[in-house]
């Protein structure tokens, strides 16, 4: 059964904006968790809640801009993420994150609470690498993920045989790969 | 003096479209759309098997997916002169009807509708006057005061929690907003319903196409869905029974909700009918071919100049020969660096070449495709019209049963060329999801019936000549005319071009200085407050924009997307 939902969010295209996805897969590919399923969701649409049918919170993982330092890690909890509310529409993609939330509070379909852990961006440019500031913040982001999974009740290990994670859009940098012969 | 604003949902990032406006006394009187990102796969198809081409093609977006596979298997048939069987084309046609459907819904509801319609107005609203309005529309069993009034306690809940930060935001409370409560509730009753059926009609799209977004299921030469009544583990009776439910539950929200609810938000605004036309030549393709042969169509394509309905000029196939003939692609406002500013999309060239956004150099990623060296506006404004002018009997029906809605509503006589602005695009594409709503009925029956038969062939394999050989693909997609053109050398891919729809509406101008119909578009639309310019939006949505590639970046503080510069 799946209660919780670890979701990496961002495009993976747009430089540190994928920096979501970075992180879920590099979870995804070293630890095991207990009724959890961890996905990179990249920048979903109206099919956001589909991919978290059952879970009843919501874990994000996803790029901010909040005027802090590159690379920060800020822990957002669902009333931070309402309280500015949904952004004027543009395109497909932008009632995703907030509106998910407001559709679940109104409809009752959706996952009642989330947490998002918010690594503070420096650059979101076409077909740029993430920076090496918001690179730098991956283990703080991904204590802060585990911290906050414990907080839910989430149980974890680390895998006996941790897999390469799948990061194909960014070859695996000096930091990625030292990160995964530590885990080793 | 005059007032530039920009409009810029990420203005910090570059990406998606970016509008700017110059206004004057309260009205636009300059305009240019840029799109601010490459997309490329054109290049990277280069010397690939035609064959895995809509593979590539479908990634173009992540939201109108399986339009541009089926142009890519429709370009190489094309190319090939290869017929596909009648079980392949009817499983298409409930693929791009499922989508359409799915699209039209969640483009008005969820992406626009808000842009008319005030949530802030809600807990004035009375349930029982709701459902009074409601009732004397239409006859949707969910109209009912307790429905209205479950909806309005949840806004109200959302209000008490402390959150109504989350129902503040947009533009609501802006004062060219001017529904009553009961209205306002009425629509965003219908918000949270429509929720439902768009989903269940990508059900559909899911179930033929065995994922989305991105279907799996296509091949040049047909589809690759296995058809056998005796096992359930194919395309059976009983997975058809399914498919008929949902699409039977798509079929009443379209007729009993979205078309009242379009029709009534167009009628009670009617003094914005006139906002909004720009570009009135009009460009649209025929689509749902009911025979291998593709000679037969259940929508109308055709081209109408300069708003001249009478001389539409109506086209007899999905690619017609005038139609192969006057695509170009103008480069001149654009970030490329061809060999000609005008080329024809087998000769085009993608060579790209950034400089920055340049009012009166280059601003856009976005090319300027040119029908016959002129602007075209497509989408499913132009469909109707060209149905509507050619007297095609299911256009002219729903078209004159949404001017009856819209007359009644707005207490006038709503005419035929009212429909050519921002609210008419709305408007248009309710007339054109009621008619794809019968029919999604009727490809259904056909597909059941050829089955009944006996046939259950799907797939007519490709073979590649040796030489050069050209095809072009279309579809009529729920932005408007898409089209792929291939130039296939000795089996593999030697060029390869899309046009597609929001290419046509967010070009810049060409050679010869004419603006693109979103540009145009936007001349002498009113600006009430330019800091906050619900009206660019109003009327930019009109046209259901689709920049590829969003990034996702959350800002706690929200987004504030206009910048206002005084000139």
């Amino acid at each position: 059964m799946t209660r919780v939902t670890i979701a990496g969010i961002g495009n993976i295209l747009m430089g540190d904006d994928g920096i979501g996805p970075y992180v879920a897969r590099i979870l995804e590919a070293t630890y095991d968790f207990e009724e959890t399923q961890v996905a990179d969701l990249g920048t979903p649409v109206m099919d956001f809640p589909d991919h978290l049918d059952g879970s009843e919170v919501v874990l994000i993982i996803d790029a901010v801009d909040n005027h802090k330092e590159p690379g920060s890690i800020t822990v957002y909890t669902k009333e931070d993420m309402v309280r500015n509310g949904v952004p004027v529409r543009t395109d497909p993609h932008s009632p995703a994150l907030s509106e998910m939330l407001l559709r679940a509070e109104l409809t009752g379909v959706g996952p009642k609470d989330a947490v998002l852990v918010g690594i503070t961006s420096k650059a979101c440019n076409y077909y740029t690498r993430i920076s090496g500031e918001v690179k730098r913040a991956v283990p703080a982001a991904i204590a802060e993920v585990l911290r906050q999974a414990e907080i839910l009740g989430v149980r974890y290990s680390k895998k006996a045989n941790p897999q390469v994670p799948d990061i194909w859009w960014d070859t695996l940098g000096d930091f990625a790969a030292g990160l995964i012969l530590a885990v080793r | 003096m005059s007032t530039r604003i920009t409009v810029d949902p990420i203005s910090r990032i570059e990406g998606h479209l970016r509008i700017d406006v110059e206004v004057d006394n309260g009205s636009v009187n300059k305009a240019w759309a840029s799109a601010t990102m490459w997309r490329g796969i054109e290049t990277i198809l280069q010397g690939r098997d035609p064959r895995e081409a809509w593979l590539f093609t479908q990634r173009f977006c992540g939201v109108c997916t399986t339009v541009h596979a089926m142009a890519s298997v429709r370009a190489v048939e094309d190319a090939l002169k290869l017929e596909i069987p009648p079980n392949a084309q009817y499983i298409r046609n409930l693929i791009l009807l499922s989508h359409a459907m799915h699209d039209h819904i969640v483009h008005f509801y969820h992406l626009s509708a808000l842009d008319w319609v005030d949530v802030m107005q809600i807990p004035k609203a009375d349930p029982a006057k709701t459902a009074a309005l409601a009732e004397s529309l239409s006859e949707w069993p969910r109209n009912s005061k307790m429905e209205f009034k479950a909806a309005k306690e949840k806004v109200l809940a959302v209000a008490a929690s402390g959150q109504l930060g989350i129902l503040a935001n947009g533009y609501w409370g802006h004062p060219a907003m001017k529904l009553s409560p009961e209205v306002n509730l009425l629509a965003f009753t219908h918000y949270l319903q429509a929720l439902d059926y768009q989903r269940k009609a990508t059900q559909v799209c899911a179930m033929l196409g065995s994922k989305t977004p991105h279907i799996q299921n296509l091949a040049v030469g047909g589809v690759n869905n296995a058809i056998n009544f005796d096992s359930e583990g194919t395309l059976s009776m009983d997975r058809l029974g399914m498919i008929k439910d949902l699409l039977d539950e798509v079929v009443a929200f379209i007729q009993q909700v979205y078309v009242p609810d379009v029709t009534a938000v167009a009628g009670m605004y009617a003094d914005w009918l006139k906002y909004g036309a720009g570009v009135t030549n009009y460009l649209a393709v025929n689509d749902l071919p009911l025979d291998s042969k593709g000679t037969q169509f259940d929508l109308p394509g055709g081209f109408i100049e300069a708003g001249n309905l009478a001389g539409v000029r109506k086209f007899t196939t999905a690619a017609d020969q005038s139609f192969r003939d006057a695509v170009s692609e103008d480069t001149t406002h654009a970030y490329y660096n061809n060999s000609k500013a005008s080329l024809h999309p087998w000769k085009g060239e993608t060579t790209p070449q950034f400089t920055d956004w340049n009012a009166d150099a280059k601003y856009t990623w976005v090319k300027g495709p040119r029908f016959e060296g002129k602007p075209a506006q497509v989408g499913p404004l132009s469909q109707v019209l060209v149905g509507y002018a050619s007297g095609h009997p299911l256009t002219v029906k729903w078209t004159n049963a949404a001017l009856d809605r819209i007359s009644a509503v707005a207490g006038r006589k709503v005419a035929p060329t009212e429909l050519l602005g921002s609210l008419g695009r709305h408007g248009a594409r309710g007339v054109r999801a009621a008619m794809l709503s019968e029919l999604a009925t009727k490809h259904w029956q056909l597909l059941v019936e050829n089955i009944g038969k006996g046939d259950t062939t799907t797939f007519n394999p490709p073979v590649f000549p040796k030489g050069t050989i050209e095809g072009v693909g279309t579809h009529e997609a729920p932005r408007g005319t898409l089209s792929h053109w291939v130039v296939i050398k000795d089996g593999k891919i030697d060029n390869y071009q899309a046009v597609v729809p929001t290419t046509w509406n967010a070009s810049p101008r060409d050679e010869k200085g004419n603006p693109g119909p979103y540009e145009a578009s936007l001349l002498h639309n009113p600006i009430a407050d330019p800091e906050r310019p619900l009206e660019v939006l109003r009327t930019v949505h009109s046209f259901d924009p689709c920049m590829a590639c969003a990034v996702h970046t959350f800002d706690p503080e929200g987004k504030n997307i206009a910048k206002v510069k005084v000139l």
